[in-house]
């Protein structure tokens, strides 16, 4: 979990370090709720069953001068059977758009309780301006779970999520 | 064109797919762990469990779960409360097939043994496991006996 941090925050240090101090950073928050396909493989075969419903919660950084990229640190509720607890640091690549905004995405999900999952998460998402304050956000994601707790034995994880929610401008 | 036969590859795919009861340790009741997608009592558990259960001599669900923990002694678990009470050997020739006494007590004919997957990491625990949810049993009224069961949330 703290690798992921540093992990990320050197990523994003690297990328806007030539930048000037922002006088003021742009703040957003976002609640988000989905659910998608997982899937696994044993003895050769592949098995698939739905994944548990999970809620999102992230608040987002970004740079006025680099407007194209966020840090959005994201804290994960998965809220079918057990609940399970995680943080999911990410990085968007965001393209310009007034209304609607597409973004590319990078994510370290780390779980923790109660049982531990670390993975690799890449994805797409858009955002729907509603208001100058409110955005519907929708995000298509994939994750690879490679090492945990969770996991069955000497087998992997893969999650084809899609999340749903609304984003807030501070 | 092109689309149509992404959409029909991945039809082929999602198709080929097996439903799992379980992916990961979580999917699973508390005191169950994820064993070859099939939710299994943890090893700690049902070592307590047998250790309980040998102690019973009667007949009934007791003994047939006895006889499912026991399942990694020998290969003729089938009707094994008759065995326990009367000595007979029973048939080899469907070993693997019926191991569950739980299920063949109550009943049904379990013929899991050809679907579970071949994990060499899979016991005769787990092989039980697949047993009994195909079945649909988990032992009845018998708390102890239901050696496997989906999460109940």
């Amino acid at each position: 979990m703290i690798s992921a941090f540093i992990t990320a925050s050197l990523l994003c240090g690297g990328a806007i370090g030539q930048l000037a101090p922002a006088e003021k950073l742009q703040v957003s928050a976002s609640i988000m709720a989905g659910s998608g396909m997982s899937l696994a493989g044993v003895g050769g075969r592949t098995y698939g069953a739905r994944s548990p419903a999970f809620l999102l919660g992230e608040v987002a950084l970004a740079h006025p001068q680099l407007q194209w990229l966020e840090f959005a640190p994201a804290l994960a509720f998965e809220v079918e059977g057990r609940v399970g607890v995680g943080l999911i640091p990410k990085i968007r690549a965001r393209l310009g758009g007034k209304r609607v905004r597409v973004w590319g995405l990078l994510g370290l999900p780390v779980f923790f309780a109660p049982y531990s999952l670390v993975g690799v998460q890449g994805g797409a998402g858009l955002s729907l301006a509603l208001h100058p304050r409110f955005a519907l956000v929708a995000e298509f994601t994939g994750t690879g779970f490679v090492w945990g707790s969770d996991l069955m034995s000497g087998s992997a994880l893969a999650k084809l999520d899609q999340h749903f929610g609304i984003r807030v401008n501070f | 064109m092109r689309r149509l036969g992404l959409i029909l590859a991945l039809a082929a795919q999602a198709s080929a797919c097996r439903e799992a009861a379980c992916l990961r340790d979580s999917d699973c009741a508390p005191e169950y762990q994820c064993v070859a997608v099939e939710c299994a009592m943890s090893v700690a558990a049902t070592e307590s469990t047998t250790t309980v259960l040998a102690g019973t001599t009667g007949t009934g669900l007791g003994d047939a779960t006895a006889a499912t923990m026991d399942g990694s002694t020998g290969p003729d678990n089938e009707d094994s409360a008759a065995s326990t009470s009367t000595g007979d050997e029973t048939d080899a020739s469907d070993q693997g097939a019926q191991r569950d006494s739980a299920s063949a007590d109550a009943g049904s004919d379990t013929t899991a043994g050809g679907s579970t997957p071949s994990d060499p990491a899979t016991d005769s625990t787990s092989t039980s496991a697949q047993t009994t949810s195909e079945t649909g049993l988990d032992s009845g009224s018998d708390g102890s006996g239901g050696i496997f069961a989906p999460d109940a949330g």
